[in-house]
Parts: C-alpha cells; sequence; structure tokens
C-alpha cells in the first residue's frame, strides 16, 4: 500500500455561473499521509470546504472538475463512475462529518435507527437490524453517550448538540474509514463541549489509524490537533507546513497577517487588520491573488502566478519572496 | 457612581398556557434564565459577561436595555432605576443606551438603503434639523466605521458580513450614546474582519467615552477588548474581577474549566493528551440542587449538593460564588 493516502494533483475546480465558468479553487496540490490529521484553514469563501467536498464527490452538478486529479490510495478515483464510487469509496473508505450536526441527523428517524441503517449497509444486508442492535448500543457507548440502550431508542431532537455530533462521529467510525473529511465538526458548539469533541475525535482517530482532513477557521484548534496546516486563501493553498513550524515561522505574508489578526488570550499587543477584503470567486486578480491586500506586494506579484514551493524541507509556500 | 448597576436581577421564563400542558395538569414550566445577577459598569469600562450557551448572558444584555421586563430585580442607569421610567423617560434612556444585535445582515431592514437605516434613529428621536444636514450626518457615522459615501446608497444585502456589522455600529452611534450593549458583535464574521472590528471599537470607545457591556463567548476577544469579566453558568455569575485576574488567577472550578478547553495557538498541548471536563450543562428548566456546578465539578463536596453559595469577595474587586472560597 503507498503511504500517502490521498494525492490531489493540480486540481482546479469550476462553478457555472450564468453560462460562464468561474474558477473556485485552481493549482490545488496535497498529499495526505497514512494517519495523519491535516488541517484546512481560511476564511469563508476561500474555497476549503469546496475541496473537501471535490474530493467526497458531493459538488452540485453546476461544479466542474476543470483540470487535475484525485489520487486515493494510489487509484484515480476521478475517472470513477459514480455508482463505483457509491460502492466502494464514499462511506465506505472515505466519510465525512459536517458542520451542523441539527440537520445532519433525519428528525423523524429515532437515533439508534439511524445507526443501525449504517450497519446494515456495512453488514452489505446480510445480517438483520435485530441482530446489529448490540452492536449499535455499543458504538454509543464508545462515544461516550450515557445510558445508550435508553438513548437508542429517542430522536434527534432529544439530544444536545455535543451528543449530535457524537452520534455523527460513531456513524463516520462504523465503516472505518482510511480517509474521514471533518467539515467544522464543532463550529456550532461550546468551548468545553468542542473540547470534548475533540479529544474523542483524536481518541478514535488513533485507534482506528484513520486519515483526517479537518477544515477550520480556527486556528486555536487546528494547533491542539493537527500534524499538518495547508492555509487557503481566494481558491489556492499559499502554505502547508507542520503545525508548530507553521505558528513559530509563518513565511506567506497572509499566513503572517492572518496570526497578527487573531485575537488570543495570551496576547496582549495591538491587533493588526488586513487592509481590503477577500476578492469574490471568479473575480480574483491578476498574479497572486493575496497581493492587493499584501504589504510586501511588488512588480512580478502584479503580473504572474506564484505557485506552491518547497522553500526548507516539508515547509512549502506560494509567494515570489521566496524566489529572490 | 457606577452608569449602570444591577441588583438582583431576575428574570424567570414561565410556560403553562399551551393546550396540552393544562390538559396533562403539569405545574408551569420556570426557566431561571437570570437567577440573582448583580454587577456595576463604570463609565468608560466595558464589561464582558462569558458563558456558554443558555447561561443568560443574552437574557442579562436585555433586561439591563429594558427590552424585556425583569421577574424581580433593579437596574440604575446613573443612579435612577429604569424599571420606574414613564414613557418620555425611557425614550430619553433609549437615546442614551443603544445595541449592537449579534446577526450582523438579520439585524438590518433589508427593504431599506443604509441611508435609511442609519437615519431612523435620528427620526424616531426628532434629531433632525432638515434633510441636507441629515444626510452629512450618516455619512459622517459612516466615515466613523470607516464606510464610505458610497455605502449610504446600498441595501443591506449588497454588503458583506463585515460592512453590515458597520452600519450596524453606525446606527448604534446615531444617537451619540454613551452606553452600547454589544451581544456577541464578531460572531460570524472571518478573523481579519473580526480583528477590524475590534480595532473599531476600541477607537470609538476611546474617541466618545463610551461604556460596553459586551456579550461574547469568545475568550480571545473578550481578553482582547474587555477590563472586566463575569463568567455566568445557569443564568448565576459565578466569577467576577478585571480581565487580567480571570485571565491569570482566576478560583472558580467552571472559570478553570472553561480556561483549559480554551486553545490559543501559542498554548502547547493537543486534545488528546488534555484533561478535558466532562458532562454538559444541565437544563436550566432543572438545575441541580445547591451549587449548579457541582455534578461536573472536580472539587465538589458534600456542602456544594445542598447549599447554594453565595458571590462573595476572595479580595477586593474579585469575587466568587464557590464553597471552597467562603
Amino acid at each position: 500500500m503507498p503511504d500517502k493516502i490521498l494525492k490531489i494533483n493540480d486540481l482546479a475546480v469550476e462553478y457555472r455561473n450564468k453560462g460562464k465558468y468561474l474558477r473556485v479553487l485552481q493549482d490545488i496540490n496535497l498529499e495526505l499521509d497514512n494517519g495523519e490529521i491535516l488541517a484546512l484553514v481560511g476564511e469563508s469563501g476561500s474555497g476549503k470546504s469546496t475541496l473537501g467536498k471535490t474530493i467526497l464527490r458531493l459538488l452540485p452538478d453546476s461544479a466542474r472538475i476543470a483540470e487535475g486529479s484525485i489520487f486515493f490510495k494510489g487509484k484515480d478515483i476521478c475517472n470513477l463512475s459514480e455508482k463505483d464510487f457509491n460502492d466502494q469509496i464514499r462511506g465506505q473508505e472515505m466519510a465525512m462529518v459536517i458542520q451542523n450536526p441539527q440537520n445532519a441527523l433525519n428528525p423523524v428517524f429515532k437515533v439508534g435507527t439511524q445507526i443501525l441503517d449504517v450497519l446494515y449497509f456495512k453488514s452489505k444486508k446480510q445480517k438483520s437490524r435485530k441482530e446489529l442492535k448490540k452492536e449499535a448500543v455499543e458504538i454509543l457507548k464508545k462515544v461516550g453517550i450515557s445510558d445508550p440502550e435508553y438513548r437508542f431508542d429517542e430522536y434527534p431532537h432529544q439530544f444536545s448538540g455535543g451528543m449530535k455530533q457524537r452520534v455523527m462521529l460513531a456513524m463516520a467510525f462504523i465503516s472505518n474509514p482510511s480517509l474521514l473529511i471533518a467539515d467544522e465538526p464543532t463550529t456550532a458548539l461550546d468551548l468545553t463541549v468542542e473540547a470534548q469533541i475533540l479529544n474523542l475525535l483524536s481518541k478514535l482517530v488513533e485507534e482506528y489509524k484513520t486519515s483526517i482532513l479537518y477544515i477550520s477557521h480556527d486556528l486555536g484548534v487546528v494547533a491542539g490537533l493537527s500534524d499538518r496546516i495547508a492555509v487557503m486563501y481566494a481558491g489556492r493553498i499559499v502554505e502547508v507546513a507542520q503545525t508548530k513550524e507553521l505558528f513559530a515561522e509563518p513565511n506567506h505574508p497572509y499566513t503572517e497577517a492572518l496570526l497578527k489578526c487573531l485575537p488570543d488570550y495570551k496576547k496582549t499587543e495591538e491587533l493588526l487588520t488586513i487592509p481590503g477584503q477577500v476578492p469574490d470567486p471568479g473575480n480574483y486578480p491578476v498574479g497572486c491573488n493575496f497581493h492587493p491586500r499584501c504589504s510586501y506586494s511588488f512588480d512580478r506579484c502584479r503580473k504572474e502566478d506564484p505557485v506552491l514551493k518547497e522553500i526548507i524541507p516539508n515547509h512549502f509556500s506560494a509567494c515570489f519572496l521566496n524566489d529572490s | 457612581m457606577a452608569l449602570v448597576e444591577v441588583k438582583n436581577l431576575k428574570k424567570y421564563f414561565v410556560n403553562n398556557d399551551g393546550f396540552l400542558y393544562k390538559l396533562a395538569k403539569k405545574g408551569p414550566i420556570k426557566v431561571k434564565a437570570v437567577d440573582d445577577v448583580s454587577f456595576k459598569i463604570e463609565k468608560e469600562d466595558t464589561l464582558a459577561v462569558v458563558g456558554e450557551s443558555g447561561c443568560g448572558k443574552t437574557t442579562v444584555a436585555r433586561s439591563v436595555l429594558r427590552l424585556i421586563e425583569p421577574t424581580a430585580g433593579e437596574i440604575l442607569y446613573r443612579g435612577r432605576s429604569i424599571n420606574n421610567f414613564d414613557k418620555k423617560e425611557l425614550k430619553a434612556f433609549r437615546s442614551d443606551a443603544q445595541m449592537i444585535l449579534q446577526d450582523p445582515k438579520s439585524s438590518l431592514n433589508p427593504r431599506f438603503i443604509v441611508e435609511e437605516i442609519v437615519s431612523e434613529p435620528l427620526y424616531i428621536h426628532d434629531q433632525i434639523a432638515d434633510d441636507f444636514n441629515l444626510l452629512d450626518r450618516v455619512w459622517e457615522l459612516l466615515d466613523m466605521v470607516g464606510l464610505s459615501k458610497r455605502y449610504s446608497e446600498l441595501f443591506p444585502h449588497e454588503l458583506s458580513g463585515g460592512q453590515a456589522r458597520r452600519v450596524g455600529i453606525a446606527r448604534a452611534l446615531a444617537l451619540q450614546p454613551e452606553f452600547i450593549v454589544c451581544d456577541e458583535p464578531t460572531s460570524g464574521l472571518d478573523i481579519s474582519i473580526m480583528s477590524a472590528i475590534l480595532n473599531l471599537m476600541k477607537k470609538l470607545q476611546q474617541e466618545y467615552q463610551l461604556t460596553y457591556l459586551w456579550i461574547s463567548h469568545n475568550l480571545h476577544e473578550v481578553r482582547y477588548i474587555s477590563n472586566k469579566v463575569a463568567v455566568m453558568y445557569l443564568g448565576k455569575i459565578v466569577e467576577i474581577s478585571d480581565t487580567d485576574t480571570i485571565f491569570n488567577n482566576s478560583v472558580h472550578p467552571y472559570t478553570e474549566a472553561l480556561f483549559s478547553s480554551l486553545r490559543g495557538i501559542n498554548d502547547d498541548w493537543n486534545y488528546k493528551e488534555r484533561e478535558i471536563i466532562q458532562g454538559e450543562v444541565p437544563s436550566p428548566i432543572n438545575p441541580p440542587s445547591g451549587c449548579s456546578f457541582h455534578p461536573r465539578c472536580k472539587y465538589s463536596f458534600d456542602k456544594c449538593k445542598k447549599i447554594e453559595p453565595e458571590l462573595k469577595a476572595v479580595e477586593a474587586g474579585h469575587l466568587t460564588s464557590c464553597h471552597l472560597y467562603n
């Protein structure tokens, strides 16, 4: 088995809007090791959720992959038919936990029934739901839901937000996926509950040896969870580095500015403000997407697109400053 | 004299009018959203109220402006009780005390342009000499919050989240208030926009001698903006002090638990090995006996289950409600 679980090469994704195609992702190159937690951070509209959805092929019909390829366990999954993808990959090898646990569970079915469904399809419809009930209760117990036998027969509205997200994690891990895409799974949760869920997630990852693509905008959370971080800005990955290194020595001007903007409870100095706004998708500036807001920008930034380059081992950055 | 003083504020929400409840002859459901909360805000201070969802922080914010009537307790503004204000006095109070609402976009009328949104308070409070002055005043207000003149002609749907937030701030400033209640003004905003709004609020506070009551669940932001912090849990203040003390020398076990879940970018621990407080906030309909935090507290002992702790000073200006310190 190749040690890279996921390899994305020169990926570009476009959305159709009024007959034209707008590029929302451009030149995405990303690798994910076995058992690694890679965090994808960026502001809203930077394309981080779109990337997650592209990997799981959950994009709407109006979107298309314009260029590039996605290799999963050494196999090109862009060319798989929808049926093969569903049978072999989605929900089996790759799973997803979405942002809002309130909307992720079906409100008219009991929580237990929904877990049983996943188990039933995992057994390829061989076992009956009755046989599987014991397993389902066991799973609820594992993700830290107290009194699981009683909770099994309750409906989603009787669960708190944190408990729903625990159930979502349970359902995602049932099929023992090799890759889990977590799209801001804790944004709607309170601070202490968030920490509980992330603690549970880290433990599950260790037990199941799952790789995670963790999409988030909370740099503090990501700092305490991930092995590596990829920073996205306006549809491109601008910097990839080991978590500690990224915070200690950010290379890209955007990452540097972002860290200076971020209020932190240990920081007392003035916060920086990045002038201007994140450009709209499809309306990106010529050259480096960050140049209108960048304090270091020079002529070349306005003309050419910088590409992601390895500046020191395992630290990638897309900035012309590294060339001079 | 403190600008705002809240004395033993209580707000219970009662629900007993449902048909099925009457049929089942169940007693009324009482939610103690805010239970005996007292604090003072001095002029030009920023008091931040923090806590997890359902702890009653928004209810406190609304009660302070008399947007909801408290069940019991008194709110003093410049030493006068706002509970007894008549219509005229209340209107005057409303121009002194403003609010910035949580959701930047839905708090703006979608059918008004920015000019109308920002000038509406001026109309309501009869502070318009003529229409020429009005537009100047609107431009001036927009300039204060960092928006150019052209924004006065836009509708809310044409604004980004950060711009909409600035319009909300401009509207709150229109009547030159001295006290502003900010209900999670930065939630839902991106990091770079959030820092811009925080800096703006700080600048406005210095320039116009404003006093803020700042509701938030983001402790990083609270550290930056406030000089006093009240930590709430299930409708009660469990600890209140100046910001440095809360962040460096907090004493209440809940504050401790809250901070141990907080991960800043300069911290050095990961979620896998971190010891994290278990359980969730109990329902305010049926809060635990004694200290409402005792079921989750690692220090709890017999007394905590039976007797409710009172908010008492551990040192000057630092109050906490915990039996460990009383």
